[in-house]
């Protein structure tokens, strides 16, 4: 521990030393090193920013306005021109309505990422906080929360969403709401049982002893102690929040039908012309297993940075 | 071990407990009185005062919250679950001849997945880093990112173009033919068990590397034990612990997973029943249907809890 604590004062009085450019030099020194000792995780990475381009650029890259009707092009195979529309070309085919799939994909991604980013962010944040307190004060309050936690365990989590967003009607806010639901209880019980090691542990007795405070000595030392496993299993639920978020609309009482949203494109399409037009599903599909796809390459290779007790788990 | 498993089962208690009031209270958040959702979903949408109070009246949500959950609590105890607004029917009714064909679609899939995912990890273990192993975690990975959905209606659609598939128009009970059920649920369950057997093949593959580089691994091989026996019966027994709980967590994930596969494939389990409670606006219906979806999953947890306990000495008597 001793030792802990004179290597994080060298590293730090080294960075305080060191002239400013070196810093930008010592980010791209550390995304290199990233790269070369997870190239896998280095191909999440690059899947998520390519993803988050797809979102943030949608009104560029995508050709036709998402939800622009044209009954004349009905099911227009992928490669067609549209009949109206100045004959543009449907990259990726049309829908019953005659609306680019291409289009609504590159919007879609708008609302998975959105959807998973800000829930993942309120419900693995709330859960973890609820977890540190819950540890670091113990006793009864500890007792009630792990019961509750328990509780709200023995529900599928698909279920417990979808009964939320039954309850609280379906549209984009509810859905994040049944996500930070269903994130919190997971998110609390990881960094609880982190906490419990962190706070038996010396220097919160010394920062006790020198009159240091509960909220102090929580927020100082137990919450930065618990970022590793917090950002693990924050990055581990990015792509179940697009997965949970994409079922819930392919059961259609998710993301309302006039947004463009992957599960949304699924639901309707997958479920009455698949025979018609099997592309209607394909792309959707695709779109939705490579985004998860490099979620998941990210979080495990996170997870084996910081967190080597779970490696290859 | 009797004693564990009662303290176990007497931590069931509380619990469950907890659970119907997380039911009850989530499904009377519901903005809305059912009674008023009833009558202006009645057609018309003119009703009386009077009508109204006598509606509540007559469901009895004109009292207190804790009287009806009370209430309700207390109908649960005798095994009654109350009367579907919608249908008209007991609740129980309804949910009876569904329970038993989510159960059983859920069992199916965990078994196919364990008997695939086993093996597989296995002897991704055994030949670390051969091309085997490389092909089954780049299957295995792919695997657990492709959602239910996709698999589902990949394999709708391939059963409609190479077999001609359709729903069936019914489907049977275990108990009344057994044949015809199984011919009717093994592809959704096969289905179900793939997203299973993907993340179960690489628990059991680092669950039983970490065990092959074991001590007793070393000493068994040293006293001439057969490669068979050591991996069998001491590295597999070992590495089966941390595979179970992993299991036992997924099986709450197949039983979610398969109100997807129950509306794909059109099999009428609880899933299908709570998608039309949902949109019918059944309270009560969901209410029931939610808590036993949630009871499924606590008695899968505390026979893992039993099974775990059996396996490994240090848990029973720790």
């Amino acid at each position: 521990m001793a030792r802990d604590a004179r290597d994080a004062s060298t590293a730090e009085a080294v960075e305080l030393a060191a002239p400013r450019t070196p810093i930008l030099n010592t980010i791209w020194g550390g995304i290199f090193s990233f790269i070369k000792r997870k190239p896998l995780g280095a191909i999440g990475a690059f899947i998520l920013i390519l993803a988050v381009l797809m979102a943030v650029l949608a009104p560029v890259i995508a050709t036709f306005p998402p939800k622009e009707v044209h009954v004349t092009s009905k099911y227009a195979a992928p490669g067609a021109e549209a009949a109206t529309a100045g004959g543009k070309t449907y990259w990726l085919g049309s829908d019953q309505l005659g609306r680019d799939t291409w289009s609504r994909l590159v919007y879609g991604a708008r609302i998975s990422l959105y959807v998973s980013l800000i829930s993942v962010g309120i419900g693995v944040t709330v859960g973890a906080l609820i977890g540190v307190v819950s540890a670091y004060f113990g006793g009864v309050f500890d007792l009630i929360v792990q019961r509750l936690v328990d509780a709200m365990m023995a529900f599928p989590a698909i279920i417990l969403a979808l009964a939320i967003v039954a309850v609280a009607g379906a549209s984009l806010q509810n859905v994040i709401l049944a996500l930070v639901i269903i994130l919190i209880p997971g998110s609390s019980r990881i960094v609880r049982s982190q906490a419990l090691a962190i706070k038996e542990r010396d220097f919160v007795l010394a920062s006790r002893s020198i009159g240091a405070g509960d909220w102090r000595i929580i927020a100082r030392h137990v919450i930065p102690n618990c970022m590793a496993p917090y950002i693990v299993f924050a990055t581990a639920n990015l792509g179940y929040a697009i997965v949970v978020e994409a079922a819930l609309s392919f059961l259609g009482v998710g993301t309302p039908p006039d947004i463009p949203s992957w599960g949304g494109m699924l639901s309707f399409a997958g479920q009455r012309y698949v025979e018609v037009s099997p592309w209607l599903v394909v792309f959707p599909s695709i779109a939705v297993s490579i985004a998860v796809f490099g979620f998941n390459l990210l979080g495990d290779a996170l997870r084996d940075v910081l967190d080597p007790r779970l490696r290859g788990s | 071990m009797q004693q564990y498993i009662l303290k176990r089962a007497l931590l069931f208690i509380p619990t469950i407990i907890l659970v119907t009031i997380l039911v009850f209270a989530l499904m009377r958040m519901i903005p809305g009185d059912p009674a008023f959702l009833i009558l202006a979903g009645g057609g018309e949408g003119n009703f009386t005062q009077e009508e109204l109070d006598n509606l509540r009246h007559e469901l009895g949500t004109d009292r207190h919250i804790l009287v009806q959950y009370g209430d309700w609590l207390w109908g649960l105890l005798r095994g009654d679950m109350g009367t579907a607004l919608f249908y008209g029917t007991s609740v129980t009714s309804e949910l009876g001849p569904r329970v038993p064909l989510t159960i059983e679609l859920a069992i199916m899939a965990a078994i196919i997945s364990f008997i695939l995912a086993v093996p597989l990890g296995m002897i991704s273990a055994l030949k670390q880093d051969s091309w085997f192993d490389y092909a089954a975690r780049i299957f295995t990975f792919t695997g657990i990112s492709i959602p239910i959905f996709v698999t589902g209606l990949v394999v709708v659609y391939l059963l409609v173009k190479l077999f001609g598939w359709f729903p069936p128009l019914g489907y049977a009970q275990i108990w009344e033919d057994p044949l015809t059920n199984l011919q009717q649920l093994i592809f959704p369950a096969l289905t179900l068990a793939f997203f299973q057997l993907n993340f179960t093949a690489r628990v059991t593959r680092s669950a039983m590397l970490e065990v092959m580089r074991d001590d007793y691994i070393r000493t068994a091989r040293s006293k001439g034990l057969a490669e068979f026996r050591v991996v069998f019966l001491h590295a597999l027994k070992n590495a089966l612990l941390p595979i179970i709980t992993v299991s036992g967590w997924a099986l709450g994930l197949l039983l979610g997973g398969t109100i997807i596969i129950e509306k794909i494939f059109v099999v009428p389990g609880m899933g299908a029943l709570l998608l039309q409670a949902i949109t019918a606006r059944d309270y009560i219906l969901v209410m029931g249907d939610v808590l036993v979806f949630a009871l499924a999953v606590m008695i899968v947890n505390l026979a893992v809890d039993v099974i775990y306990a059996w396996l490994d000495p240090r848990i029973r008597y720790g």
